[in-house]
């Protein structure tokens, strides 16, 4: 550890931020949890590897996307094996769109339902797509912070945005067209 | 219309997410992992110590073994050509 580097301290400062990444990425607390804590472990590890190049907030804020990014994708090839749970119409019996159980907990009551259809369609936006759109609409990023934690320029990060609120109106369509059925 | 005034106010939800704090569990179980992690270093760093130490000197050891047998060697060879000038001097007779 670097004379001077307290990761307590930094943990202090940074936790929420990095619980709140996770959280819109992952969408489950409990994931949100752990990836926060393996964050902070792999920043005490590795601090000497940090090479100045950026500033340590977006070393920080990377490593968190990087690791929500690669829980994913572990959970999608493990889900490939197993049931997905389906509503149901409770007269007719028949298959209702599955929309998720992810619910903020940041969001107030009223909202929850919305906040459900908004994270599933999130959830059907590619890697880039989903991270720009959750940094930017969600959390608020600068497209410049952004385009330091995701390592693309800020045009690509701008065109990301663009073309992920474009894939969640479709998604958000398609949606709307099957609960009407 | 109506479509389209729903997919917006979905969108609009952004707006009313706030940022949450994780459980307070989380620092006290980080503290935890942090001097787990700092023990195991110590025990990683003692233990590559010792390997290290063991070692240098198995090779000073055997660094010693052969500077030993090497002048054991040599004073050996020597006092075998001293004996062998001897028995040549004893058995050459000098003709004047």
């Amino acid at each position: 550890m670097d004379e001077g580097f307290d990761i307590e301290n930094l943990y202090s400062l940074h936790q929420k931020k990095v619980y709140n990444i996770a959280l819109n990425l992952v969408q489950s607390i409990e994931d949100a949890e752990d990836i926060t804590q393996e964050v902070f472990l792999e920043i005490h590890r590795s601090i000497h590897n940090f090479n100045h190049q950026s500033m340590i907030t977006t070393w920080i804020y990377r490593i968190a996307v990087n690791k929500s990014l690669d829980l994913i994708k572990s959970k999608k090839t493990k889900k490939r094996f197993a049931f997905i749970t389906q509503l149901f119409h409770p007269q007719t019996g028949e298959q209702l769109y599955d929309i998720g159980s992810f619910i903020h907990p940041g969001i107030d009551m009223e909202r929850k339902e919305e906040s459900r259809f908004l994270y599933h369609a999130i959830n059907k936006l590619n890697e880039n797509q989903k991270t720009a759109y959750t940094l930017s609409q969600i959390q608020h990023f600068s497209q410049k912070e952004i385009s330091s934690i995701m390592n693309l320029s800020e045009k690509a990060i701008e065109s990301l945005i663009q073309r992920a609120k474009a894939n969640l109106r479709i998604q958000l369509s398609n949606i709307y067209t099957k609960r009407r059925k | 219309m109506k479509e389209q005034n729903w997919i917006e106010s979905i969108l609009k939800t952004t707006q009313y997410i706030q940022e949450v704090d994780a459980h307070p569990r989380l620092i006290h179980q980080f503290r935890e992992k942090i001097r787990a992690d700092i023990n195991n270093e110590t025990i990683e760093n003692s233990l590559s110590f010792k390997w290290v130490a063991a070692a240098m000197l198995l090779v000073l050891l055997n660094i010693s073994a052969i500077i030993y047998h090497t002048q054991h060697y040599v004073e050996k060879g020597i006092s075998k050509q001293k004996k062998q000038l001897n028995q040549f001097d004893n058995s050459t007779t000098y003709n004047y």
